[in-house]
């Protein structure tokens, strides 16, 4: 793996736009200089008096890789504090950080915070009628879950992801060992096997998910145009996707199965796959899917369900958790019956807490509900495409997609399945649903994006706190260099 | 704006507080990851494919927005409707039961709220407090740890406490206390918990059992008595509350869709009076001890209403402990079991034969102490003749021959005319359950001459104890037939809503009130001479029969044994009927069941404040 990226190491060429943004500092932030626009940019993103040349300090708060080092010497010489300016280091540190934060993607962690809110409450609602003997239950391993989610996300936020290019390779063999061994030694639960560990059981397919988006993005970002061509391209992306679809589906897990899918071939798709391949591949994957529906018994009445979703009297084994999500969802109307006023939660939904938790949200919070959360689950969705479309690099913007099309797929077959638009597969609904592997699987994918948009065009991301500096217009209409 | 600064464009000045080794590692790491940056860019057609991503995702969710909107408007009130009809319940409130009152107010059946202890022996085993919970509770309730060891030490997570008959422990108030009061002393509140219970009471325990009745605990439902009579007026109205529950049937906790308030059950006074029940009960136990009878029944009806003030039976059970008692003893003789009532029956006779102008008191006749009937020949009880007698001595000797002669003289059909006038072969519309018509003649077969002159002396009929003492009631009553009733008023609303007050009821008219004072006279001067004197109290007039019947001619000593009468005769306060079933000391009514009829009368002359009429 080193020798490999030694060698790519190499022959970079592609310059993201920050770099020539970092080299306008390096000049110097003289106003008459040659790249005026440029250096002025520079210099506005500092508040008066700040130390524009820190740039360790810089580093180390935002991620953002230092330039590269013309004199390492001199720098192993240094030693100590130096400081050429006189700035005493917690205000540098403390105005990086101002920075850094006006500068993060501020939509999609308002959407995220939005949704996690939704989420605990609506958790918290189910927790009353689950648990009766003790209500916050549910609330408090989930927010447990939030808290070490929030913690991932900072951490993947403030972590170059380019590191995570390290761990694409042994990300997948990991993955594929754990799910191999999850069909051998695994716990089953709810007509699958999906579950590894005793007291603190967590699902692989969830990290798994991470791991194929992780090794897709990596493979497509190396190869670069020789993603047309079959042995390079189509092959392995065939190869490493299948594997981890094949075992997936092994524990039953229709749902995650169809998201791997998905979001490999919008990787696939995005990294400039052949048109013809990838139809091809749609098809044979489509038939696939469609003879495994049919074939196994369990599909088939769920597809039968779906087909017919509220038979009369509502006790049909096959449709009955769709029928009671349509009841509780229905009853809902407009303006919903009030949070903790569902009724089908109290033993006649299943899985409220998780595979049924929009229908639960339907029921409470109404249309209104559904559409704030349908809402913010789309500009969760567009961030993660935007971060994609500025990202530095080919690694970033398959990454971003891959996240993009992960949560997409996932929010889209969660509430599809209650709504009874395709048929019912067990999935969570990305930061709603109750389930602590899933959440801290997606607030830390969220983390990966907030990195890559801090690296990707960052005048371009209109925040709050960007309103904190008073940026001239044409400064921030500047596009990226390519 | 700012000095340029020395060093610019070359590499920066590394950061305060960081080691030049923490540089380096920092740095080489950055070299490394430089290294391994995919070369390519993204490129304008990444841009592009993804943009289209996005729109399929944004088109999704809009549909699927667009669905949920389709399910919650478009279909919303047919799944509002479903949902509702799957989770919306009715349940019940119950009404507080009405109290059952005598004739004085004085309280007969209560309902009252009980607590019982109920345990939890999980949480008491986890906690390891469950020996201490014994000891407490033991302590508290004055019961042996080994009772409640073996109720407490089970598996599960609810036992409910129970006594010896297996029946719930209920505690009196100060045992609540107690156990309350121990509880938090020894911090066993979680384990251990009281839960009311509202239970029917029966102050009085036994008192009038068959009349009142009791109440089943598993419904709620009045059984027997009055309790079963009155029951719907008792038992009030049952509150509905309309509630979402779980699919467990749980109530959810919402606030009720719709809610109807119970009405509580009515409060019934009867014209029973505890203490001349509780009087007659006694007495009737002692005779019944004293004669070695089978059992008995005394009746104390006021002639004048029909109201029944006792009604006592000898084998009674406590409706508190209902549960404990057979089925046999919940039956109330007095109104469901039929006697041959034997000579009583005669002043029935006379006041037939003097209604239809058969006889009159100065009619005489010859006795030889028998007669023959369709070749079966009727002796008097002591097969002793009286040669010439008239009615009066036919009442005095108690002749059955004279019976015989009276009702052949009035004919079959007038006879049983008037004997279903004075309500044989009825029910008396009491109301009481379990009440029976009783068996009469009249039927036309080969035996009928036969079974008439039988009846005559009342032989060969079946009558409950309450038809005899309302047909003598008419005769007190100046030949009115009034409906025996127990109930006198109901007052709705558990006592605080309208008195509906029973207003006595005339059946018919019996016979003339002539008649029934030349009766009344005929048997006040009978009484006098007759067997039926051990009855008589000095200073009173009383109308009085005794009556000795014995249905089994093989075994004339299985007897029934009773005295009925009436007193004051010329304005009668009550009328008492005391019978004995089957005694065998004294066989006869007169010495059986007197005895408890004059004490029983003495008893009633100083509570009703009569003063003796006759010297």
């Amino acid at each position: 793996m080193r020798r490999v990226l030694t060698r790519r190491g190499g022959v970079a060429t592609g310059a993201p736009a920050h770099r020539t943004e970092r080299r306008a500092e390096r000049r110097g932030v003289g106003h008459a200089d040659a790249g005026g626009r440029t250096a002025l940019r520079a210099s506005s993103r500092y508040l008066a008096g700040e130390d524009v040349a820190d740039r360790s300090a810089l580093t180390r708060v935002a991620g953002v890789p230092p330039a590269p080092t013309e004199q390492p010497a001199a720098a192993h010489g240094v030693g100590g504090a130096t400081p050429a300016v006189g700035m005493t280091s917690p205000t540098v540190e403390y105005l990086h950080t101002l920075r850094r934060l006006r500068r993060a993607d501020w939509p999609l962690i308002l959407a995220v915070f939005g949704l996690c809110v939704i989420g605990l409450l609506m958790v918290f609602s189910v927790s009353q009628a689950l648990v009766p003997a003790d209500p916050w239950n549910l609330l408090r391993h989930q927010a447990l879950a939030a808290a070490l989610g929030v913690l991932a996300l900072i951490v993947a936020a403030r972590c170059d992801y380019h590191r995570w290019q390290r761990l694409a390779a042994p990300g997948l063999i990991i993955a594929l060992a754990l799910m191999a061994l999850t069909l051998f030694v695994g716990q089953d639960a709810n007509g699958g096997r999906r579950w590894l560990g005793g007291d603190i059981s967590f699902q692989p397919s969830e990290p798994a998910k991470l791991a194929l988006i992780l090794v897709l993005a990596y493979w497509f970002a190396r190869i670069g145009p020789d993603i047309r061509s079959v042995r390079r391209g189509l092959l392995p992306f065939v190869g490493a996707t299948g594997a981890l679809a094949a075992l997936t589906l092994a524990q039953r897990d229709m749902g995650t199965t169809v998201v791997m899918l998905a979001l490999a071939c919008a990787m696939y798709f995005t990294a400039g796959a052949r048109p013809a391949h990838l139809l091809a591949l749609l098809g044979v994957g489509a038939l696939c899917l469609g003879a495994l529906a049919i074939a196994v018994s369990y599909r088939r009445v769920r597809l039968s369900a779906f087909l017919d979703p509220l038979p009369p009297g509502c006790r049909d084994p096959g449709s009955y958790q769709v029928c009671q999500g349509l009841l509780s969802l229905g009853s809902g109307g407009v303006w919903g019956a009030g949070l903790g006023a569902s009724v089908q939660k109290a033993g006649y939904l299943p899985f409220p807490q998780s595979d049924s938790i929009y229908a639960v949200l339907g029921g409470e919070l109404g249309l209104l509900g559904c559409a704030l959360t349908i809402g913010l689950l789309i500009v969760v969705i567009w961030r993660g495409y935007r971060v994609g479309r500025r990202a530095p690099d080919a690694f970033g913007a398959l990454l971003a997609c891959g996240i993009a099309t992960w949560l997409a797929t996932q929010a889209a077959i969660n509430i599809g399945g209650v709504v009874a638009a395709i048929p019912f597969t067990g999935v969570p609904l990305p930061f709603i649903s109750y389930g602590g592997a899933a959440l801290v699987s997606v607030l830390a994918a969220v983390g990966v994006l907030l990195n890559i948009h801090t690296q990707g065009a960052p005048l371009r991301s209109a925040g709050l706190p960007q309103r904190l500096a008073r940026v001239p217009q044409a400064i921030r209409m500047e596009t990226p260099v390519e | 704006m700012r000095p340029p600064r020395p060093g610019a464009g070359r590499r920066a000045e590394p950061p305060v507080g960081q080691t030049s080794g923490q540089i380096a590692g920092q740095i080489a790491g950055q070299t490394l990851e430089r290294e391994h940056r995919p070369t390519a860019a993204p490129g304008a057609r990444m841009a592009r494919r993804q943009f289209v991503l996005l729109g399929l995702a944004v088109a999704t969710m809009g549909g699927l927005l667009g669905r949920t909107a389709w399910w919650q408007i478009a279909q919303g009130a047919t799944l509002s409707q479903r949902a509702a009809q799957e989770s919306v319940r009715a349940l019940r409130i119950p009404a507080a039961r009405g109290e059952i009152l005598d004739a004085n107010g004085a309280a007969l059946a209560i309902s009252v709220t009980r607590d019982t202890v109920i345990v939890d022996p999980a949480l008491l085993r986890s906690a390891g407090a469950l020996t201490r919970a014994e000891q407490a509770l033991s302590k508290a309730l004055g019961l042996p740890v080994a009772t409640l060891a073996a109720q407490m030490d089970v598996p599960g997570e609810y036992a409910r406490l129970t006594g010896a008959d297996g029946q719930p422990l209920l505690l009196t108030p100060q045992q609540s206390a107690a156990v309350t009061a121990t509880l938090s002393a020894a911090h066993l509140q979680d384990g251990v918990a009281l839960m009311p219970q509202v239970t029917r009471e029966y102050p009085n325990g036994s008192l009038a059992a068959q009349t009142l009745g009791f109440v089943r605990l598993s419904d709620g439902a009045g059984q027997y008595g009055v309790e079963q009579l009155e029951n719907s007026a008792l038992g009030g109205s049952p509150g509905l509350l309309y509630t979402r529950v779980s699919e467990s049937g749980q109530p959810l906790a919402q606030a009720p869709l719709r809610q109807t308030d119970p009405t509580p059950g009515a409060d019934v006074t009867l014209t029973l009076d505890a203490n001349v029940q509780r009087r007659a009960e006694q007495g009737l136990a002692n005779a019944v001890q004293t004669t070695n009878a089978d059992g008995g029944q005394v009746i104390v009806l006021d002639p004048q209403t029909g109201g029944i003030i006792a009604m006592a039976n000898s084998t009674g059970f406590d409706p508190n402990q209902y549960y404990n008692a057979p089925l046999s003893s919940f039956s109330n003789p007095a109104v469901s079991a039929t006697y041959d009532p034997g000579s009583v029956m005669k002043a029935v006779t006379m006041a037939a034969g003097i209604q239809w102008g058969a006889i009159t008191p100065q009619t005489t006749f010859f006795d030889a102490g028998y007669t023959d009937v369709d070749g079966v020949r009727i002796y008097n009880f002591d097969r002793t003749g009286h040669g010439v007698e008239n009615m009066t001595q036919v009442l005095r000797y108690s002749a059955n021959v004279g019976a015989v002669f009276v009702a052949q003289r009035v004919g079959a059909q007038h006879y049983y005319q008037t004997l279903g006038d004075f309500g044989f072969g009825h029910s008396t519309g009491s109301g009481l359950p379990g009440e029976t018509a009783g068996l009469r003649g009249g039927g036309s077969g080969e035996s009928a001459n036969l079974t008439l002159a039988e009846n005559a002396f009342g032989e060969s009929i079946g009558v409950t104890p309450l038809q005899m003492a309302q047909a003598y009631a008419a005769l007190a009553n100046g030949g009115v037939l009034m409906r025996p009733h127990i109930v006198a008023s109901v007052t709705a609303d558990g006592g605080l809503g309208a008195t509906t007050t029973y207003a006595p009821q005339v059946v018919r008219q019996v016979v003339s009130a002539q008649t029934a004072a030349t009766v009344t006279q005929m048997l006040t001067q009978s009484a006098l001479s007759s067997d039926a004197h051990m009855a008589l109290l000095p200073g009173y007039s009383i109308a009085a029969k005794t009556g000795t019947s014995t249905p089994y001619p093989t075994d004339p000593t299985w007897t029934y044994a009773s005295v009925i009468g009436y007193a004051p005769a010329s304005h009668p306060r009550f009328v008492l009927l005391v019978k004995l079933d089957h005694p065998r000391n004294v066989i006869f009514g007169g010495d059986a069941a007197g005895p408890l009829w004059r004490a029983l009368a003495q008893q009633l002359f100083q509570y009703y404040r009569i003063a003796p009429n006759r010297t």
